[in-house]
């Protein structure tokens, strides 16, 4: 048994106040039927739980297929494999950042976290990189060419990753071996950079993770572009 | 460098002199779930409360609202709490959290960089 359980009233209540939204209605099945302005209605499944997985997934899809499933938890996940099966079955998973950034898309099924796409994208044109496969929302395995290992890295969007974010990121994808700051402007204090350190994981900037692709090991997590030197 | 973080104060207040352009229903809403939030919380005194970021200016401009949170250094942990309670404080709001330790805040200057205003502080 999957384990789950619907925020509907919460959902219905919250998402009304977002602007591209006309109003929106509890459905018996706990999902919300949201009607958008100037755009067609999408139904939402909102759901509260650590993690969705394909379990999860096929609870949902069993009674109806909704046009997102919403994970609500800022703290939980959803698989990639999960969302790859709602996407095969016409649905797709979004977090609330996700389907708040899209709600005006007149589909917005197929698109991922801006940072996440822009990260994904880049990485992929590495010439030491082979693929990306997505682990879930925010956290990627980066497959490099031998003898170079592979790579697991979590993507954070932070004005500056302080040791507090940090100990957040850690807590949120505790496989991650480098923690990457889609934002282009933001650094990282001292505090956060000795805290990684100890926790022999890296975190680089959009930039400095392009550099650090080439190397390996302490040499790969200690990586400081030219700019930081 | 210029210091922001502790400035001596005991009691918990409101400290933001609301300009006119963020005096409206929606930005006093806000501020008072922030304070609401902070004074409910363990954080010990030297915390301050910022608010920066487009939102200060043009409720239309962002979906979500920058909070900055400067801790007294080795209260790591309560800072994260309060920073969560912030986070989940409201169903119509995304608070989006920066937490600075006062020696990080001082490494970056974050507040005067990014014309932070203090709303809160214990």
């Amino acid at each position: 048994m999957a384990d789950f359980a619907y925020e509907t009233r919460w959902f219905a209540d919250a998402v009304v106040k977002h602007d591209a939204v006309l109003r929106a209605s509890a459905l018996p099945n706990g999902h919300v039927s949201v009607e958008r302005k100037s755009l067609s209605s999408i139904t939402v499944a909102p759901l509260a739980t650590p993690c969705i997985d394909t379990a999860v997934v096929e609870s949902v899809l069993a009674s109806c297929v909704p046009t997102v499933i919403l994970l609500i938890p800022p703290t939980s996940h959803y698989d990639w494999s999960a969302r790859e099966l709602a996407e095969e079955n016409g649905s797709t998973i979004h977090t609330v950042k996700e389907l708040y950034t899209f709600m005006r898309e007149p589909d917005p099924r197929r698109f991922v976290d801006k940072s996440v796409r822009y990260l994904w994208n880049l990485l992929e044109t590495h010439s030491r990189v082979t693929s990306i496969e997505m682990i879930c929302e925010a956290l990627m395995l980066v497959k490099r060419r031998e003898p170079l290992s592979d790579v697991i890295a979590a993507i954070e969007y932070e004005y500056e990753f302080s040791e507090a974010a940090l100990v957040r990121a850690l807590k949120h994808h505790p496989g991650a071996r480098v923690i990457i700051n889609a934002n282009p402007n933001g650094g990282a204090t001292d505090a956060a950079l000795t805290h990684a350190e100890s926790a022999e994981v890296a975190i680089l900037g959009v930039s400095e993770a392009m550099g650090a692709l080439n190397l390996d090991g302490v040499r790969f997590r200690e990586y400081v572009c030219r700019e930081r030197r | 460098m210029r210091r922001h973080g502790a400035r001596g104060r005991r009691s918990a207040h409101l400290e933001a002199v609301v300009a006119p352009d963020r005096a409206g229903k929606w930005f006093r809403t806000l501020i008072g779930i922030l304070i609401e939030t902070a004074e409910a919380s363990d954080i010990p005194a030297g915390t301050a409360l910022y608010l920066f970021g487009s939102s200060c200016w043009d409720r239309t401009a962002a979906n979500d609202i920058d909070v900055l949170l400067v801790y007294p250094n080795g209260q790591l942990d309560q800072a994260n709490l309060l920073a969560q309670s912030i986070r989940n404080a409201a169903t119509s709001l995304l608070f989006d959290v920066l937490a600075l330790s006062a020696s990080e805040e001082r490494e970056l200057a974050f507040a005067q960089t990014e014309r932070a205003f203090r709303i809160w502080s214990r």
